[in-house]
């Protein structure tokens, strides 16, 4: 049976913000009751970015996926040494390195190395995937299978770690990965749908097109780069007059069955409101009591915010819509309260 | 021994006998029989009629009797029948024949219980034609009885004759167990065991098979019997019916061979004046009827006819006065009906195809094919509910009619539709598309509806409703009953069907001037109440399409010219005729543009309101001619020769001189344009293209000179030039949004939003699931300030449900508030708020509008 996080997400119909602050406030209890708030307060999680690209075959697929990792790796804006980007192509001149098994391996476990319990993780995988045993992702040279890549990121434990799996039959791929606090994305439901995937592009373009950013709180979850991503590639096989051959599946509850549609009221779908590839911004004018208030208001406002939504089906549309616009007009002045000086339009 | 051998002895002399005087005479009963089954008629009846005087057997006297009546020599017959009869009192029931054959059923019924009396031989066949006899009197009760007691007296006959006609006593049985239909087709098997190459047999397989709505069967069977006799009637006339079944030309002439052969065939003459209905030609419809009713004076299917060729001219108390004589004639009324109802349906008389079928179901309940009519032509006009009930008993009675099952299983279908409407229209559309489609159409038939009843002086009764459909098959069937249909879009009058562009390719088909062309038949249908001819009627539709919008509707090409000249269209006072059997789809495509340029013509010459005045005529109930004659003061010759004339002057590179060297100068001119232009050199490409675009300016089709030319323009540098190509060209050319796109883009590139709008507002029409040109579209818009433009096209990139709800909802809301309709930004702004609380843009747009004092709309 599947269970979503409901405990703390709450209401159906929670805005994304809003859901992504209270997982941020729940993780926040959960570690003063782990004992290590003070910790937590002192060293902010970080973000890291591994990006693979296997062995494309073709120099058409070698020059897509090279486009792909570039994008994701602009989009997330990482720090020196946070973002990686292994290239199965020896023609992608600016990647780190070459991907092989080896590396990709090596790359990992640097990672455990270099991060922290709470650190953001996430590692994108693009190329071609084989359905034979293993479910294995193309490498140069050996092959990388699921359960082997399962068993090296078992070194991420405690990390935020997220997968992408942007690869011709990756269907296989989410029972072996999913675990609780994990994010899974796979381009394709099963390992049976082995034709060539477009899901990569439309992943990575999600991060550098304002469309991706549905709730338009300036930066692109993973969740809203999966919608984007699958919707674009409906649009594309539906534009070329062909059978789709992919339909990604996202799980983030753990139970190893991806959703084709994840969101507030799914399965799956929750967790990857709050998981992304860059780092977060600080857009508050700085620490003030009077900024302390209003920042407190504003998650007061969104809660009555998303309970007014939920409660919309048994309003008058007239007075949910007044209420709304009340609700959302006192959001507003806030944000504008809280806007660096000469942000403010 | 002795007592043994003296019948055999007197057997073998008489058959000595029997047989010396058949040689002598040329052939025996037998050899008559073989030649009657090969068709060869004359010496068949010879050796009959030579043979009559010696005592042949009954088989061979029912023989010579029904040859004659196959050929409708019915005095012949009569004569032959009495004479046998006056014989051989059980031959009566040939008597009953051949008064069956020409309506005189109280004769038949009473001759074939005489011969029942009399212990017929026959007489599995002879109770099965008496039932049908009683049958025809609307006595079902007695006559399901008698066919009962011929299916048991017939179960040990091999007779093919009697097969034949005992297999009709299961059909008619057919109307209280549909699954009585597969015992006649069982029977028919049986008699072809009996006698496999039995043309008459096959000839009934065919006839049953099509009336079971089985087209390919019924064409193997009519070709079998074809093969044995190619001059059988029946079969001949099986083949021509399933050739109008399926919509392919030969049915005339197949018709024309069976009244050679039989002119007296009142089955010849009704098929041939159906022709003419189909043809719309009421007066030899009406002559073909008159023919078949002096033999029988109450067949059903010429009573239909004349009914038909009278509704035609919209004689309506003509209409009563066959309704009465054919309800005179009992049940058989209620097969009339149901055939004048399919008649009136073909003329697009869907309103009185309702009422006739309505009737013929009330006068005979057990006429499935009447409810099915009724059904469809109820559903035709709108009225969904009477419709479902209808095809619902029709179905019930009939589970083989695919028109009644498709029907019903698109009415199933409706749920997933809803309706939009305004004061004049009502939209029914999918829900999945009801959002984008609905502004648009609405806001097109609304002009269309104000052009239309400015020029036409009538205004519909209620709201028009149109029906989107995003399946052509549901579309087909919506329209036929069956998948398949090639047509766009069809008009019932108020009542109007289309395919969505979803179910069409991309790009390919215009739904703007498509809606246009069929809204344009609600008037000339209304404003003649359903007389004007088709081909009128098509054309006008055509002509209107052109006159709404630069780039809708079609075009002569070079083809269709050639057509023209060649006198393979026929002239104006005849196009109809090319509209009933236009023999290739593409010479029907011909036919619309030059029926469209009749219409033009007129327009052109006589003033704006002569085609009102010529459509409105016809109101009258009066014949094309005299509509001519009134309305435009023309005859038909003179229409022609004026026609042909204005033709020349409108395309004279084309139709003065030699037509045929003309096209192939215009074809050979644009190949070499092309070949220029592909090799690289764009302006040796001018030359030759010019020339084309000369020869025959108003082509817009596939590789049109100007779009060529435009090519080359640009390949050359010449921006201005190209831009100017293209404007003439997206003008002519419906469906090539390639180069609306293009000019579009050339606008675009030099900073002239205002000009790129009306290119891709052409776009829209063909292509109005593209994101990206409704996105271009808004922006030309709001930049030209054409800001309710705008707001229609952010309004469809909402409709398209895109991944960034939030942010076209927002885009939405500027375009609103540019145009002035604050209270609907504040309404916007908020849904798109409601999706992303902290979108600072739409919360600062929310501000905005508060501080200038609108009020939000309320939410749907």
């Amino acid at each position: 049976m599947r269970r979503g996080v409901a405990g703390v997400a709450g209401s159906v119909g929670m805005s994304l913000g809003a859901l992504r602050r209270l997982c941020a406030v729940a993780a926040g209890v959960a570690a003063l009751l782990l004992g290590g708030g003070p910790r937590a307060e002192a060293q902010a999680p970080r973000t890291f970015l591994l990006v693979v690209t296997g062995a494309a075959g073709e120099p058409r697929f070698a020059e897509q996926f090279s486009a792909s990792a570039r994008a994701l790796r602009a989009a997330a804006a990482l720090p020196s040494g946070q973002a990686t980007v292994l290239s199965g192509s020896a023609s992608m001149s600016d990647a780190d390195g070459r991907a092989t098994r080896e590396t990709l391996v090596a790359a990992i476990r640097r990672l455990a190395t270099d991060t922290r319990e709470g650190d953001n993780v996430s590692i994108v995988l693009i190329g071609h995937g084989s359905a034979g045993e293993g479910n294995a992702f193309n490498l140069t040279g050996p092959d990388i299978d699921a359960t082997s890549f399962a068993t090296e990121i078992v070194a991420l434990t405690g990390r935020r770690l997220t997968i992408v799996v942007a690869a011709s039959a990756a269907g296989g791929w989410v029972p072996a990965l999913a675990a609780p606090g994990r994010v899974v994305v796979a381009a394709t439901r099963t390992p049976f749908e082995r034709n060539e995937s477009v899901f990569h592009k439309h992943f990575a373009q999600a991060f550098s097109n304002a469309a991706g950013d549905a709730d338009k709180d300036g930066r692109v979850s993973i969740l809203e780069a999966f919608i984007h991503a699958t919707r674009e590639v409906q649009r594309e096989y539906e534009s070329a007059g062909t059978l789709q051959t992919e339909h990604a599946v996202l799980d983030d509850n753990g139970d190893g069955e991806g959703s084709t549609e994840p969101g507030q009221a799914a399965p799956d779908g929750r967790l990857a409101m709050s998981r992304f590839l860059s780092a977060a911004t600080v857009t508050a004018r700085g620490n003030s009591p009077a900024a302390d208030s209003l920042a407190a208001e504003r998650g007061r406002v969104e809660q009555a915010i998303e309970a007014l939504r939920a409660r919309r089906a048994t309003m008058d549309s007239t007075d949910y819509e007044r209420e709304l616009e009340a609700l959302i007009t006192r959001l507003a002045e806030i944000r504008r309260a809280l806007e660096p000086p000469g942000e403010e339009s | 021994m002795r007592r043994l051998w003296l019948p055999f002895a007197l057997l073998a002399l008489v058959m000595f006998v029997s047989n010396c005087s058949a040689q002598a005479s040329g052939g025996t009963g037998t050899d008559a029989v073989d030649l009657w089954r090969a068709g060869d008629y004359d010496r068949a009846v010879a050796i009959f009629t030579r043979n009559a005087r010696n005592e042949p057997s009954w088989q061979e006297r029912r023989a010579h009797t029904h040859v004659l009546l196959e050929l409708a020599r019915h005095a012949d017959a009569e004569a032959v029948a009495a004479d046998y009869a006056s014989r051989a009192p059980a031959d009566s029931a040939l008597v009953a024949d051949v008064a069956a054959a020409r309506g005189n059923v109280q004769l038949a019924e009473q001759a074939y219980r005489a011969a029942l009396e009399a212990a017929s031989p026959d007489s599995a066949r002879v109770l099965a034609a008496l039932a049908s006899v009683l049958a025809r009197q609307g006595r079902w009760d007695d006559a399901h009885a008698l066919d009962e007691r011929a299916i048991l007296a017939g179960r040990e006959t091999f007779d093919p004759d009697a097969l034949i006609v005992v297999a009709a006593a299961h059909e008619r049985a057919g109307r209280l167990d549909p699954q009585r239909f597969r015992d006649a087709l069982a029977v028919l098997d049986r008699a072809l065991e009996s006698e496999p190459d039995h043309p008459g047999v096959q000839a009934a397989l065919a006839d049953l098979f099509l009336s079971k709505y089985n087209a390919p069967d019924a064409r193997t069977s009519a070709t079998a019997a074809l093969e044995k006799n190619p001059r059988h009637p029946q079969a001949l006339l099986a083949e021509a019916r399933r050739r109008r079944f399926e919509n392919q030309p030969g049915a005339d002439s197949l018709v024309e061979l069976v009244l050679e052969l039989a002119p007296e065939s009142v089955r010849g003459r009704a098929q041939a004046g159906l022709l003419f209905i189909d043809a719309e030609n009421a007066e030899s419809a009406q002559r073909e009827a008159e023919a078949a009713l002096a033999v029988d004076a109450s067949d059903s299917e010429a009573l239909a006819v004349l009914a038909a060729s009278h509704l035609l001219v919209g004689d309506a108390e003509a209409v009563r006065e066959v309704e009465s004589r054919a309800r005179q004639s009992g049940a058989a009324a209620g097969e009339f009906y149901a055939i004048l109802a399919e008649y009136a349906a073909r003329v697009r008389r869907y309103g009185e195809a309702a009422r006739l079928a309505l009737e013929g179901a009330r006068v005979d309940p057990r006429q499935w094919r009447a409810h099915a009519v009724a059904g469809v032509n109820l559903l035709r006009i709108g009225k969904v509910d009477s419709a479902r009930t209808a095809l619902e008993t029709a179905f019930a009675g009939d589970p083989y009619d695919p028109w009644t099952k498709n029907t019903l299983d698109l009415l199933d279908s409706f749920d997933r539709f809803e309706e939009r409407s305004d004061d004049r229209f009502v939209l029914m559309v999918e829900s999945e598309e009801a959002d984008l489609m609905a502004p648009y159409l609405l806001g097109l038939l609304s002009a269309a509806f104000d052009s239309l009843s400015s020029r036409y002086h009538y205004v519909p009764d209620g709201p028009v409703r149109l029906e989107l459909y995003r399946r052509h098959a549901d579309f087909s069937v919506r329209t036929v009953g069956l998948a398949g249909l090639g047509a766009l879009g069809v008009s019932f009058g108020d009542v109007l069907a289309m395919d969505s562009p979803a179910a069409r390719e991309s790009g390919q088909f215009n739904y703007g001037s498509t809606a246009w062309h069929e809204l344009a038949h609600t008037f000339t249908l209304g404003l003649s109440e359903g007389k004007v001819p088709r081909w009128l009627s098509e054309g006008i539709s055509v002509y209107e399409e052109r006159r709404a919008r630069p780039g809708f509707g079609s075009r002569p090409d070079p083809a269709m010219l050639l057509a023209y000249a060649s006198d393979s269209l026929p002239p104006p006072s005849r196009l109809g005729e090319a509209f009933a059997n236009p023999g290739t789809p593409a010479r029907l495509g011909q036919a619309y543009t030059l029926a469209s340029l009749v219409a033009e013509y007129i327009a052109d010459t006589r003033g704006d309101q002569a085609l009102p005045a010529f459509v409105k005529a016809f109101a009258g109930g009066v014949s094309q001619d005299e509509a001519m004659h009134s309305a435009l003061q023309l005859s038909a010759e003179q229409l022609d020769s004026g026609f042909d004339a204005w033709m020349k002057q409108r395309f004279p590179a084309v139709l003065n001189g030699n037509p045929e060297r003309s096209v192939q100068a215009f074809v050979e001119a644009t190949a070499r344009g092309a070949r220029e232009l592909q090799s690289g050199r764009a302006r040796e490409a001018l030359v030759p293209l010019s020339e084309a675009i000369e020869a025959l300016p108003d082509y817009g089709g596939v590789n049109a000179p100007r779009a060529l030319a435009a090519a080359a323009q640009l390949a050359i540098g010449d921006t201005t030039a190209a831009i100017s190509l293209l404007e003439q060209h997206t003008s002519l050319a419906e469906t090539d949004h390639e180069s609306n796109l293009l000019l579009a883009s050339l606008y675009e590139g030099r900073g002239d939003s205002g000009r790129a709008v009306a290119p891709l507002d052409r776009t829209v029409w063909l292509l109005p699931y593209d994101t990206e040109v409704h996105s271009r579209l808004a922006a030309a818009a709001s930049a030209a300030g054409k800001h309710d433009l705008a707001v229609r096209e952010r309004r469809a990139l909402v409709a398209l449900k895109p991944t960034d709800m939030a942010g076209a909802r927002y885009e939405l809301a500027l375009s609103l508030r540019d145009a002035g309709q604050f209270r609907e930004a504040r309404s916007e702004v908020l849904r798109a708020l409601e999706i992303a609380p902290n979108f600072a843009d739409a919360q600062d747009l929310l501000l905005e509008l508060r501080s200038s004092g609108s009020t939000p709309e309320r939410s749907p």
